[in-house]
């Protein structure tokens, strides 16, 4: 089990963490916030790029810091910005990345196989990695965090660059992976999560706001989401008194779901919430358009 | 409520050494030497990924060879030499090595797009940074070695052992020197401020306190020598091993 443990890490005189608490056993963990929310400062104080400024990491009670190589040893980590070698191929990236990891060469091989059919990157396996597509990448970078077999596996944004149909067998891989292992997975794009996350750990003004169940989550706002159709003259003084989560146009009317704290009015249905609506709501005042 | 006692037969001395060993040996890991601790670390890795850099490296090298060879044949005539201005020379410049290869490594490592995976792997950068460091050593001794050779050739009146020495004990202050700087401060500008500084500051005291500056560099006895190389040896040895199990207060990004 990993535990953070009362952790606050500032930069300087910059509080970027303020007292964090964490339990993560085995499975996925969705860490969605907006951009600029600390996620990355969390992230990296897992994969022991950072340290707490106070508190604590424990993995199975030991602190991960003084667990030092043997904590990297059970650690898989994808960085928001991966980087590779231009002129490396995967197959040369990934037995590179095998060596540091420890894994003894014979068992690299074969690992490196593995992975690149499981990412479907076999049949580019020897091409240089400088013509590889954003995509392409990323699947190279998810490779290299799963070579050591890793009881925890770390990635920050992992679908960045990835089409739909990389995304959902990305999903199907991590909801396979995380049966005997912690995956926490770093994201600002609600769907990325919203399948696949046993819970849900959403941070705020530096702080823990919730680790949850989905279906927990979205609980916090039942009845409060409704849908309805107006006529568009109408939408400008609508936005003004409800929290719009979405609009769509359909006919001669907009269709909106929003939030309203207030007695429903006879025309709007109520909807169940989902946790693109609760991300809305409880970002309102963060949010920014590359969130949806 | 009566207790129900089970009787637990006490295991004989044999059984509990046994015992301990077992839980020792399990849960105790077993202290690895330095030089075991790099030999292990170059069978797993091998030359290929210790040096991944190493058309940079033997550009950089190449590099600082030439201007070597090109400075010591040709920057000095007969009378230079008998006034000791080659030592003050060698002693400036026999680092020049040396700062190259650890330039090349240790100013650009946070700036690489790889760091933040190959900081989180078992053989971390530093990790791989002691090994370097102390081959870059050897290295630096050689070529240094062969340059002085071919000064020797040239010219002929040049003391060889004096001029060995004065190199070795130079590469030694100055390779622990930035040794020391690089396990003390984050700071970039620091290290490269030890690079630019040995030289600059050897220059200048060559420039304004010339005479005793080469006498003093000329007639060192060879013993002072040995005790400053091997006091030297002892901590860069001592840094470079701190260096495996290097820990920035803040981490390493």
């Amino acid at each position: 089990m990993l535990v953070v443990k009362n952790v606050t890490k500032n930069f300087g005189s910059f509080c970027a963490l303020k007292d964090i608490n964490l339990e993560f056993s085995n499975g996925v963990y969705g860490l969605l916030a907006p951009n600029g929310a600390g996620k990355t400062t969390l992230i990296k104080m897992l994969s022991t790029l950072i340290f707490p400024t106070k508190g604590e990491i424990l993995y199975n009670g030991s602190n991960i810091i003084e667990m030092d190589e043997q904590y990297r040893d059970l650690l898989g980590y994808l960085p928001q910005d991966f980087g590779f070698y231009n002129n490396y191929s995967p197959t040369q990236y990934l037995l590179y990345i095998a060596a540091l990891k420890g894994i003894d060469k014979k068992k690299a091989k074969d690992r490196v196989e593995e992975l690149l059919k499981l990412v479907a990157l076999e049949d580019v396996k020897g091409k240089k990695m400088k013509k590889f597509s954003g995509g392409m990448i990323q699947r190279v970078g998810i490779a290299q965090a799963m070579l050591n077999d890793p009881k925890i596996l770390i990635l920050d944004e992992p679908t960045a660059g990835l089409d739909p149909k990389e995304r959902v067998r990305f999903r199907n891989l991590l909801t396979d992976l995380a049966r005997d292992r912690i995956v926490i997975l770093s994201t600002h794009i609600v769907s990325d999560v919203e399948s696949i996350a046993n819970e849900i750990v959403m941070i705020k003004d530096q702080q823990l706001l919730y680790k949850d169940t989905i279906q927990n989550i979205c609980q916090m706002i039942e009845g409060m989401v409704y849908e309805t159709y107006i006529d568009y003259p109408e939408a400008a003084s609508f936005r003004k008194q409800y929290f719009s989560l979405s609009e769509k146009q359909e006919g001669n009317s907009l269709k909106l779901r929003f939030i309203s704290k207030t007695s429903p009015n006879t025309a709007w249905n109520s909807v169940s919430p989902s946790l693109e609506d609760v991300f809305l709501y409880i970002y309102q005042d963060m949010v920014t358009d590359d969130v949806l | 409520m009566q207790k129900e006692k089970l009787p637990i037969d006490f295991p004989d001395d044999l059984t509990i050494q046994n015992q301990i060993q077992l839980i020792v040996a399990k849960g105790v890991k077993p202290v690895e030497s330095f030089p075991t601790y790099l030999m292990n670390m170059y069978k797993q890795l091998g030359f290929k990924y210790l040096f991944r850099d190493v058309t940079e490296i033997l550009f950089f090298l190449l590099l600082a060879t030439v201007v070597l060879l090109f400075t010591g044949l040709q920057g000095f005539d007969q009378r230079e030499l008998i006034e000791g201005s080659a030592y003050t020379y060698i002693f400036i410049f026999s680092p020049i090595v040396y700062f190259s290869m650890a330039f090349l490594f240790f100013i650009n490592l946070r700036n690489k797009s790889t760091f933040e995976v190959e900081m989180v792997c078992k053989y971390n950068l530093y990790q791989l940074a002691a090994f370097r460091m102390l081959v870059f050593s050897v290295v630096s001794v050689l070529i240094n070695t062969v340059v002085l050779s071919f000064m020797f050739a040239v010219h002929p009146d040049l003391n060889i052992i004096n001029a060995l020495m004065i190199s070795i004990t130079s590469l030694s202050i100055s390779a622990t020197l930035f040794l020391y700087v690089f396990m003390k401060s984050r700071s970039q500008v620091k290290r490269i401020a030890v690079m630019i500084g040995w030289v600059g500051i050897n220059i200048m005291l060559s420039i304004f306190s010339g005479p005793f500056y080469t006498i003093v560099l000329s007639h060192i006895p060879f013993i002072v020598h040995l005790m400053i190389i091997l006091t030297c040896g002892y901590f860069y040895m001592k840094n470079l091993k701190n260096l495996i199990f290097y820990r920035d207060p803040e981490g390493v990004l």
